[in-house]
């Protein structure tokens, strides 16, 4: 059975309009664990997703609600060009799929 | 009789579902011991190191730990993806007679799992391995222009400390 993943796709927008291009770095807050139905794998490490140039993206991450421990988020790091940084955590879930970047839940 | 070996399978894998390929991970019993075929107790002791396949995956055997006298010993992973992100775990591997998957290992919660990776800049000899290294990861950026690398500190077998370099170059 093939892995379960959330798109997520959108624009990401800076308050001078759509962002420059860049990057996003993800990680998981720690170590988990994930079944594809036939056997439980690890997570470990980053993804990193590309900003294009007019700021859309378009990348998959394992939704959190499938990884064990339950409790996990993705601690989120954006690296536009030209070095401005902003972080934020997100709580991926099944569902939807695809979700536009902009509707994926906040974790405080 | 063979030695009893529990086969460890499945994937490592990065947040996006993708397979953490080119990662490696360095497993290492936690003190020397002893395991019996049956009829000769062999000593368990060192380090194996495991590649992380094409599309994630692995496939390797451990001695389960509780095959190992005395009774008490873990392994201590240290792994290492080509990005230069690095984690740590502890691992009790228990006997039985189905492969396990790496994403089910029993992981031994309160040991110091150290996930940062220090930077060391400017030296060319480590300091000395000791306890206070423990599960300390440096990354060391030579000053005579040699590649980078990331070292692990962990004890050996017999409980001695020792820095074991296992990655060079790269981020």
């Amino acid at each position: 059975m093939p892995l379960e993943t959330t798109r997520v796709n959108g624009k990401v927008h800076l308050p001078t309009g759509p962002a420059p291009g860049g990057e996003i770095l993800i990680r998981l807050s720690e170590p988990g664990s994930v079944s594809d139905g036939t056997q439980t794998h690890t997570i470990v490490g980053q993804a990193v997703a590309l900003i294009e140039p007019d700021g859309s993206v378009d990348f998959t991450l394992v939704p959190n609600s499938v990884i064990a421990p339950a409790g996990t988020h993705y601690v989120v790091e954006y690296v536009f060009l030209g070095g401005t940084r902003k972080t934020e955590k997100w709580n991926v879930g099944t569902t939807p799929d695809p979700i536009a970047i902009g509707d994926i839940p906040i974790v405080p | 009789m063979p030695v009893p070996t529990r086969t460890i399978q499945g994937k490592v894998l990065i947040p996006s579902g993708a397979g953490a390929v080119g990662g490696l991970l360095v497993i290492t019993l936690s003190r020397e011991g002893k395991v019996s075929d049956g009829v000769t107790n062999h000593k368990a002791a060192g380090m194996v190191k495991i590649a992380v396949g094409t599309d994630g995956t692995v496939a390797f055997a451990l001695i389960p730990n509780d095959a190992i006298t005395p009774a008490g010993t873990f392994y201590q992973v240290a792994g290492r993806l080509p990005d230069g992100f690095a984690w740590r775990d502890s691992w009790d591997i228990p006997s039985g007679g189905t492969p396990l998957d790496i994403g089910a290992i029993p992981s031994i919660a309160g040991l110091p799992i150290d996930p940062r990776i220090f930077e060391v800049p400017a030296v060319t000899v480590l300091p000395t391995a000791s306890s206070e290294w423990q599960g300390r990861v440096l990354r060391v950026n030579p000053t005579d222009g040699s590649p980078s690398y990331l070292a692990v500190c962990l004890p050996n077998g017999a409980g001695v400390y020792r820095w074991d370099i296992f990655a060079t170059g790269g981020g």
